[in-house]
C-alpha cells in the first residue's frame, strides 16, 4: 500500500489541530450555539449543531479521526495478507550535519498496525464522549486543539522508523499531556500536577536520550530495523558493538519507558495527573500515552531480549510495580485514583511480560487494556458528570439511576479483574503463562496482583454503584455539572462510546483463538518467532479462582461492613500500620517530591549554588572593582608632577616587560 | 546581482545611515511634517518609523543575500574590500574587508530579524525617543560589522563600537540598578577586549597581516608569544561575551536592568558574537591549539550548562531567570565546539541562531508583560493568563522552545550537539543532559507560579496584547522557531558549509603532527 496513506493518517489530526487552534485563538467567534431559526426544519438542528459555535473545533477532529481510523483498519487488514512483516518505505532525509543524517520515515508492520487501530479507535471514541463531557466548558475549543495535537504525536510515535523521530513524538506526547493535565490551570493542583508529570517523565527521558546518543555513536544508525536486526549478533549497521552497549542501550530505553508508563520509581506523576478532565485520563493515562512506554520496549524487544540484565531489570520492576500499585489501588477513596493505580499495575504486567520474553502477550494486553481501561475511565467521568465528585464515599446506589454506565462499567471491571470470557482474562493469562515459564518469582507477584485487582475493583464498584446514594457534591460556581441531588444517566454522546467500548472489552479477547494477532505482532520482529499463544489450564483456572475468591471476599467485606468491623479483624497488628503506610503511598511521593526535590535539591544544592554565585563568583568581581577604585585614589602619589618619578616608573616598567619577554 | 555591487557594505552601514537621519530630525518641541506625513508627527513617531524602515530594509537585504547565497561555493561571498591602511614600510597593513560565509550568513540574518523585533517592541518608548532609536541602529551596525569583518582590526573596532550604544541604552533607558549594570557590562567587556587586542596584535605582527583569510594556516612561529597564550588571550574575551562560568555575572545584571529591546539584542545577537568568534577566529586561525583545548572546553561547557541551570532555578525575577538560562544554553555552544567535528560544530552554530530566536522571544514576552504589570517578580504574577491569554500563550510557547521541546528550534541544536560531542567527550555530554531536565524544571515551575493559578482581581484592568507591533514581533518569532524546528535544513546546510573548512583544518593539523601544538 502507498506510503502516502500513513502520512495522511498522521496529517489528518494535525490539520484538525490547526483548525481547532484557529477557532480557539479567535476571540470573535461565538462561545455558544446560536438560537435555532424556526424558518428551518427542526430536524436539521442536530446536523447543523455540529458545524456552529464551539463544535467547529471538535467536529473536524472527529471527522479526521474517523477517516484515520478507517485507513488504519484498512492498513491492518492489508498486513494480515503479508504476515505483519514490515512494509519497507525508504526514509526521507530531513537534514544532515556531517555524518549525522536525520531522517523521517514510516515503519509499518503488524505492531504498528495494531497500535494505529487502537490509538485512532480509542481517541475517536474519547473525542465523541468529550463533546458531551466538555460541553459548556470555557476551554472547549482549546481542549480539542490539545487533543488533536496529542493524537497526532501519538500516531507519529508509533509510525516512526527511527529512534530520533520516535523521541521527537515521544516528547511531544509529553508536552501535550502537560497541557491536558493542566487544562484547568486555574486550579493550583492542576498546574502542579502538569509540571510534575512533565518533569518526572522527562527524568526517564534522559535515559532514552543517552541511549539514543550511545547507539548512534556506537553503530552510526538510529534506524529501528537496523538496530533490532543486529541486536542479537552484536553487529549493527556493519559495526561490531559490545554486549555492554546493548545492555546500556536497553537500560536507557527502559528508563524512558518507566517514566512514560509510570512504573516504580517514576510512577508518582500518574495519580496526580488525574487533575485533567476525565476523558483526558481515559485517553492519555490509560490507552495511549502511558502505553507508549510499553510500545517502546515492544518495538525494541530484540534489544531487550538480547540483554539478560535489561530483561531482568524490567521483569522485576514490572512485577514489583504490578503488586505495589494494586495495593495502593485498594486504599484509594477517589475513583479516578483507583483507576490510576490500576493503570500503573496493569502496565506493569505488560512490562514484566516483555522482561520474561512475552512480547506478543504484552502487546495483546496493551490492546485489551486500552479498551477496557478507557471504558472504566469514561464510566467514572459519566458518574462525575452527574454527581460532580470523584469521591466514592459520596457516591453509592447509582446502578438504578445510571444503568448504562453501571452495566458498561461492570463489563470493564470483569474484564480488568480477569474473569472469563472477558478480554482481560485472555491477555492477562497469556502474561502469567509466559512468566511461569521464565521466572517463578515474577509469576507469583503477578498472580497476587491479579487477586488484588479483583478485590479493588469490586470495592470500587460497590462503593460507586451499590448500596445507598450518599449525595454527591455541589458543582463549582462557574462549572458545568449536573444536579447532584438527582443523578441522571449521561447524554447519548457519552453513553454511546461506553457501549462500543464495552463490546470491544468483550470481543477483543477472542482474537487469541484465531492466531492472527500473534502473526501480526510476531511479524514485526526481525527473526521468525513461534506464532502461537500457549495454554495452561492450571494457571488459567488458578488465576480465575483467585480473582473470583478475592473479588467475592471484597464483596462480602463491603456488603457486611458493620459486622466485619465488629469482628475487629482490621485492628490486628500489623494491619492498621500497613493500611496507614499504603494510604501515605508508601511515602514514595514524599521521598521523591519533598525530600529529594524540595529539601535536598532546591533548599540544598540549588541554594548553595546560588549563594556561591552571588557571593563568590560575583563577589570577587565586585571586590576587584572596589579595590581598583580604591587604588586609583593613590594615583596622585605617582602623578604629582615630578618628572623623575614618572621617568623612574617608565624605566621599571620597561625592565619588567623586557624580563617577561626574555623569560618566555 | 552585479558581483561588484557593495551589497554587504550597504547592509552594514544602512542602520548607521538611519541613525544619522534620526539624529538630524528637528528637536522635540517642534512637531513638523516628515516627508511622508500629511499631518505633523511627533519626534517619537518620526524616529520610530525611520528606525523600522531602516531595520526592515536591512532585513530585506540580508534575506536577499541569504537566498542568493551560493550553497556550493567555498570561502567568503559578497566580499567588499580595499586596502585601508597600507603601511608596508612599517610592516603592517589593515584592509577594509567584509564578507560572509555559511557560518556568518545565518547570524547576519538573525541580526536583521531581531533588530526589527527590537524596534517593534520599542514602539512606545517616549523617553528621549530620538536618541534611543539612534543608538539602537548604531548597535545593529556594530553587530553586523562583527559578524562580517574579515580583518582583525575591523573585527575589533566593531566589537568595541557596540559598547557605546549598549552603555547608553542600559544606563539611560534601563531600570533598577542600571548604572551599575551598564558599567559592569562595559568594564567586563573591555577587560576581555584588552586581552583580545593584545592577541590580535601579536597574531598580526607575526604574520604581517590582519586579514583572516590570509592568517588561516599562516606560520605563527615568529610570534612573540606562544600560540597557547594567544589562544587563551582571545578566548578570555569570547568567554566573557558568551558568557561561560565563571565569567558570567555581568549578564544577569545587564539583562535585568536593560530595556526590553536591548535584552532581546543582548541575548539574541551580542552573546552570539562570543560563540561566533570562537569558531571564526580561534578554531580557524589556531586549529592545533583548539584541538588540544577540546577537553577543557567541553568541561567548561558542561559546567556552565548544569551550574547555570541550577542557579536559574533559584531566581525570583522572571527576566533574571531567563538571563541565567542563557548561561546554561551558551554552555551548549562550547560543548558542541569541543566535539571538533562537523556535527558538533554545526550544532553549536545552530544553537547560536536558535537561542537568539528563543531567548529573544522570551525577553519580548516578559517585556510586554512587564509593560502592563510593572512587576517581574515571579511570585506576584499569579493568574495573569486569565487576563492576557495571548501574551501568556506566547510565554508558554517560548518557554517550551527554551526547554528544548522537539519540533521547535532549540531541540534540533541540542540533540545535534549531543550526538556530535558524545564520541569525543562522553562524560561531559552525559552531565550536560541534566541541563535538559533542569531547563524543564525552571521553565515549567516559573510558568506555574507566574501566569497560571487562580484569577487575581488586581490584574482585572490590564489588556492583552493589542497592538500590531506586538503581534508582528510575536508572530514572526513564533513562525521562525517552528520553521527551524521542523525544517532545520534552511540554515543547517549553510552552517554545515561554514564549519566544514574549520573541521578540515583541524583534521589536517591532527593528521600532520598528531595534534601537538
Amino acid at each position: 500500500m502507498p506510503e502516502t496513506v500513513f502520512w495522511v493518517i498522521l496529517l489528518l489530526p494535525l490539520t484538525a489541530f490547526v483548525v481547532a487552534g484557529w477557532f480557539a485563538l479567535n476571540p470573535r467567534l461565538p462561545r455558544s450555539v446560536p438560537e435555532w431559526d424556526p424558518a428551518y426544519p427542526r430536524s436539521w438542528k442536530p446536523i447543523a449543531d455540529l458545524f456552529c459555535g464551539p463544535r467547529l473545533a471538535s467536529t473536524p477532529l472527529i471527522i479526521a479521526l474517523f477517516v484515520a481510523f478507517l485507513l488504519s483498519v484498512w492498513a491492518l487488514i492489508e498486513t494480515i495478507g503479508v504476515d505483519g512483516t514490515p512494509l519497507g518505505y525508504a526514509p526521507h532525509t530531513l537534514f544532515t550535519a556531517g555524518p549525522l543524517n536525520v531522517e523521517l520515515g514510516i515503519r509499518f508492520d503488524g505492531l504498528t498496525a495494531v497500535m494505529l487501530v487502537v490509538v485512532t479507535g480509542v481517541s475517536l471514541l474519547v473525542q465523541i464522549y468529550s463533546t458531551g463531557y466538555m460541553d459548556g466548558d470555557h476551554g472547549y475549543r482549546r481542549y480539542f486543539m490539545y487533543m488533536a495535537l496529542f493524537t497526532t504525536s501519538m500516531l507519529g510515535l508509533v509510525l516512526a522508523d527511527n529512534l530520533l523521530m520516535l523521541f521527537v513524538f515521544w516528547e511531544l506526547v509529553g508536552a501535550t499531556s502537560y497541557f491536558l493535565i493542566g487544562f484547568w490551570f486555574h486550579k493550583p493542583s492542576a498546574a502542579a500536577a502538569a509540571k510534575k508529570a512533565f518533569l518526572v517523565t522527562r527524568l526517564g527521558d534522559l535515559g532514552m536520550l543517552a541511549a539514543l546518543v550511545l547507539i548512534w555513536d556506537s553503530a552510526g544508525t538510529l534506524n529501528i530495523a537496523e538496530i533490532n536486526a543486529g541486536a542479537e549478533l552484536l553487529i549493527i549497521n556493519g559495526m561490531m558493538i559490545g554486549q555492554s552497549v546493548i545492555t546500556l542501550f536497553g537500560l536507557g530505553l527502559i528508563a524512558g519507558a518507566i517514566g512514560k508508563s509510570a512504573q516504580f520509581p517514576l510512577h508518582i506523576w500518574l495519580p496526580d495527573a488525574m487533575e485533567g478532565p476525565t476523558p483526558v485520563s481515559a485517553l492519555v493515562h490509560s490507552a495511549t500515552m502511558v502505553a507508549a512506554g510499553v510500545y517502546l520496549l515492544a518495538r525494541f524487544f530484540p534489544v531487550i531480549d538480547a540483554s539478560t540484565t535489561a530483561s531482568d531489570v524490567i521483569a522485576w520492576i514490572g512485577a514489583g510495580t504490578a503488586f505495589g500499585a494494586a495495593i495502593l489501588a485498594l486504599v484509594q477513596t477517589d475513583i479516578k485514583r483507583v483507576l490510576a493505580y490500576s493503570t500503573i499495575s496493569q502496565l506493569a504486567y505488560m512490562m514484566f511480560a516483555i522482561g520474561v520474553g512475552g512480547y506478543a502477550a504484552a502487546v495483546f494486553h496493551l490492546m485489551t487494556h486500552a479498551f477496557f481501561k478507557a471504558l472504566l475511565f469514561l464510566g467514572s467521568g459519566s458518574v462525575n458528570h452527574s454527581t460532580n465528585t470523584f469521591d466514592m464515599r459520596k457516591m453509592g446506589g447509582l446502578r438504578m439511576m445510571m444503568p448504562i454506565t453501571f452495566i458498561t462499567f461492570g463489563i470493564g471491571t470483569l474484564s480488568l479483574a480477569g474473569i472469563i470470557p472477558f478480554s482481560g482474562f485472555w491477555s492477562k493469562d497469556e502474561i502469567l503463562i509466559e512468566a511461569w515459564g521464565q521466572n517463578k518469582g515474577v509469576f507469583v507477584l503477578g498472580l497476587l496482583a491479579a487477586g488484588l485487582t479483583a478485590a479493588y475493583m469490586v470495592r470500587a464498584v460497590y462503593m460507586t454503584f451499590l448500596g445507598k446514594y450518599r449525595g454527591g457534591e455541589e458543582p463549582e460556581p462557574d462549572g458545568h455539572g449536573g444536579d447532584p441531588a438527582h443523578p441522571h444517566e449521561s447524554p447519548r454522546s457519552m453513553t454511546t462510546p461506553l457501549i462500543i467500548l464495552a463490546v470491544l472489552a468483550v470481543v477483543t479477547g477472542f482474537l487469541t483463538f484465531g492466531g492472527e494477532f500473534q502473526t501480526w505482532v510476531y511479524g514485526a520482529l526481525p527473526h521468525p518467532h513461534e506464532g502461537k499463544f500457549h495454554w495452561n489450564t492450571g494457571i488459567a483456572l488458578g488465576s480465575l479462582a483467585l480473582a473470583l475468591a478475592s473479588g467475592g471476599a471484597a464483596w462480602v467485606f463491603m456488603h457486611h461492613r458493620e459486622r466485619v468491623s465488629q469482628l475487629g479483624l482490621g485492628n490486628i497488628w500489623p494491619l492498621p500500620e500497613a493500611r496507614a503506610f499504603a494510604e501515605r503511598l508508601f511515602y514514595l511521593d514524599e521521598l521523591g517530591e519533598n525530600l529529594l526535590t524540595r529539601q535536598v535539591f532546591y533548599r540544598g544544592i540549588a541554594r548553595a549554588a546560588h549563594e556561591f554565585d552571588a557571593r563568590i563568583v560575583d563577589g570577587v568581581v565586585n571586590g576587584v572593582w572596589r579595590e581598583t577604585l580604591a587604588a586609583s585614589r593613590l594615583a596622585p602619589i605617582v602623578q604629582n608632577g615630578w618628572v623623575q618619578v614618572g621617568t623612574m616608573a617608565i624605566g621599571i616598567g620597561g625592565v619588567v616587560i623586557w624580563a617577561a619577554v626574555v623569560l618566555f | 546581482m552585479d558581483p561588484s555591487f557593495p551589497v554587504l557594505s550597504l547592509l552594514i552601514f544602512l542602520p548607521l545611515g538611519g541613525a544619522l537621519l534620526i539624529a538630524l530630525l528637528p528637536g522635540k518641541h517642534t512637531p513638523t511634517h516628515a516627508f511622508w506625513q500629511n499631518t505633523p508627527g511627533t519626534v517619537q513617531q518620526q524616529a520610530r518609523w525611520i528606525a523600522l524602515g531602516t531595520s526592515l530594509a536591512a532585513l530585506i537585504i540580508a534575506l536577499v543575500m541569504f537566498i542568493i547565497f551560493d550553497r556550493n561555493a567555498d570561502g567568503f561571498q559578497f566580499v567588499d574590500e580595499f586596502a585601508w591602511i597600507d603601511a608596508q614600510s612599517l610592516g603592517f597593513n589593515i584592509g577594509y574587508a567584509f564578507g560572509v560565509d555559511g557560518l556568518s550568513m545565518p547570524l547576519v540574518l538573525l541580526t536583521g530579524v531581531l533588530s526589527v523585533v527590537a524596534v517593534l517592541v520599542s514602539w512606545k518608548i517616549d523617553l528621549r525617543p530620538k536618541e534611543y532609536f539612534v543608538w539602537l541602529l548604531v548597535l545593529e551596525t556594530s553587530v553586523l560589522g562583527v559578524f562580517t569583518a574579515l580583518d582583525l582590526i575591523f573585527f575589533f573596532l566593531f566589537w568595541e563600537l557596540e559598547l557605546i550604544p549598549m552603555f547608553l541604552l542600559i544606563s539611560i533607558w534601563g531600570s533598577g540598578n542600571r548604572n551599575y549594570s551598564a558599567m559592569k557590562f562595559v568594564l567586563y567587556t573591555v577587560f576581555g577586549s584588552a586581552f583580545m587586542l593584545a592577541g590580535f596584535l601579536v597574531l598580526g605582527s607575526a604574520a604581517d597581516t590582519f586579514d583572516i583569510r590570509e592568517l588561516r594556516g599562516a606560520d605563527l612561529g615568529a610570534a612573540i608569544l606562544p600560540a597557547q597564550a594567544i589562544f587563551s588571550f582571545i578566548l578570555i574575551a569570547f568567554a566573557i561575551k558568551l558568557p561561560v562560568f565563571p565569567l558570567h555575572t555581568w549578564l544577569p545584571d545587564a539583562h535585568t536592568d536593560a530595556p526590553t529591546a536591548v535584552s532581546v539584542l543582548l541575548a539574541g545577537v551580542l552573546l552570539k558574537m562570543g560563540g561566533y568568534g570562537i569558531l571564526r577566529l580561534l578554531f580557524t586561525l589556531m586549529p592545533e591549539v583548539g584541538a588540544d583545548a577540546d577537553l577543557a572546553l567541553a568541561i567548561i561547557g558542561a559546567v556552565s550548562i548544569v551550574y547555570g541551570a541550577i542557579v536559574t532555578i533559584r531566581q525570583t525575577d522572571l527576566k533574571r531567570l531567563i538571563a541565567y538560562s542563557s548561561v546554561s544554553h551558551m554552555g551548549f555552544v562550547l560543548l558542541g565546539v569541543s566535539a571538533l567535528g562537523v556535527t558538533g560544530m554545526s550544532g553549536a552554530a545552530l544553537q547560536l541562531v536558535t537561542h537568539g530566536l528563543i531567548t529573544g522571544m522570551l525577553f519580548v514576552m516578559v517585556g510586554l508583560i512587564y509593560d502592563r504589570t510593572h512587576t517581574r517578580q515571579i511570585g506576584e504574577m499569579r493568574g495573569l493568563i486569565h487576563y492576557m491569554p495571548l501574551l501568556g500563550a506566547g510565554l508558554v510557547f517560548a518557554g517550551l522552545a527554551g526547554l528544548g521541546l522537539p519540533a521547535l528550534a532549540g531541540f534540533v541544536a541540542e540533540i545535534t550537539i549531543f550526538l556530535g560531542a558524545f564520541g569525543q567527550h562522553e562524560a561531559p555530554v552525559l552531565v550536560s543532559m541534566l541541563g535538559v531536565l533542569l531547563a524543564a524544571g525552571y521553565i515549567l515551575w516559573a510558568l506555574q507560579r507566574s501566569i497560571f493559578g487562580p484569577r487575581d482581581e488586581k490584574w482585572a484592568g490590564l489588556t492583552d496584547s493589542n497592538h500590531w507591533t506586538e503581534f508582528a514581533a510575536i508572530g514572526a518569532l513564533t513562525a521562525l522557531i517552528i520553521l527551524l524546528g521542523v525544517y532545520p535544513r534552511l540554515v543547517m546546510d549553510l552552517l554545515e558549509q561554514g564549519v566544514t573548512p574549520i573541521v578540515e583544518q583541524i583534521e589536517a593539523v591532527a593528521a600532520m603532527g598528531g595534534g601537538g601544538g
